[in-house]
């Protein structure tokens, strides 16, 4: 059964693999002194990178999906437009 | 530069998420750590077996039903007591926290998983196994 408890958990496991995701990236780049590699390492360096931004932005999306799902639960308990408890 | 704090030491990783085992990964080795990873906590009881871990980080909520962290954490203190057991939860599993400090978990991390923090509980607990104090 959807619980909000579960998308909750989820949301949270798409914000964690963001965090993660982004953090390895930026690492991987910052610990190469780009100038001084190869053609080859460069490509490489760089395929690794794109692939994980990939991966982020399907995160993203799937964050988002995971929002969409959560909102008749809160919805149902505040208006969205007036903030009003229901 | 980063500082190679796990040169020489074994850290065995248990989340069900295979993309942040990965990651979770590669954040350990850069920082000069052996790394080994499960999804599921019986591939978890071969590996710890086979690996001898100093160090486990385990995700105490896991997919499958019939197993969580905490089994897992049991299975290290009876089997290699000298491993130290790093609990990942959830910040609505606290009570779950004070029985996995209970059973001899060295510490734990709360999810989401952020670098400062991982690397912060695993540079106390990397210098206490350092000092031969665990």
């Amino acid at each position: 059964m959807t619980t909000v408890r579960n998308k909750f958990h989820e949301l949270g496991n798409w914000h964690n693999k963001i965090s993660l995701a982004a953090i390895v990236t930026r690492e991987a780049i910052g610990e190469n002194n780009l100038t001084q590699l190869s053609e080859f390492q460069l490509r490489k360096v760089a395929t690794k990178a794109i692939d994980t931004l990939n991966k982020i932005e399907q995160y993203v999306v799937n964050a988002d999906k995971t929002i969409d799902d959560m909102k008749p639960f809160i919805y149902q308990k505040i208006a969205p437009d007036t903030n009003i408890p229901k | 530069m980063i500082e190679k704090i796990g040169e020489g030491l074994t850290i065995f990783i248990l989340d069900d998420e295979k993309d942040i085992c990965q990651f979770v990964k590669e954040f350990f080795a850069k920082r000069g750590f052996e790394v080994y990873t499960a999804s599921s906590s019986k591939t978890a009881f071969s590996t710890i077996k086979k690996i001898k871990p100093d160090i486990a980080l385990l995700d105490i909520r896991l997919a499958e039903k019939e197993a969580s962290g905490l089994d897992v954490l049991k299975s290290i203190k009876e089997k290699h007591p000298g491993c130290c057991s790093v609990m990942v939860t959830y910040m609505d599993d606290e009570k779950v926290v004070a029985r996995a400090m209970e059973m001899g978990a060295s510490d734990y991390l709360k999810k989401p998983l952020m670098p400062p923090e991982i690397e912060k509980t695993i540079n106390k607990i990397v210098k206490k196994i350092r000092k031969g104090v665990k």
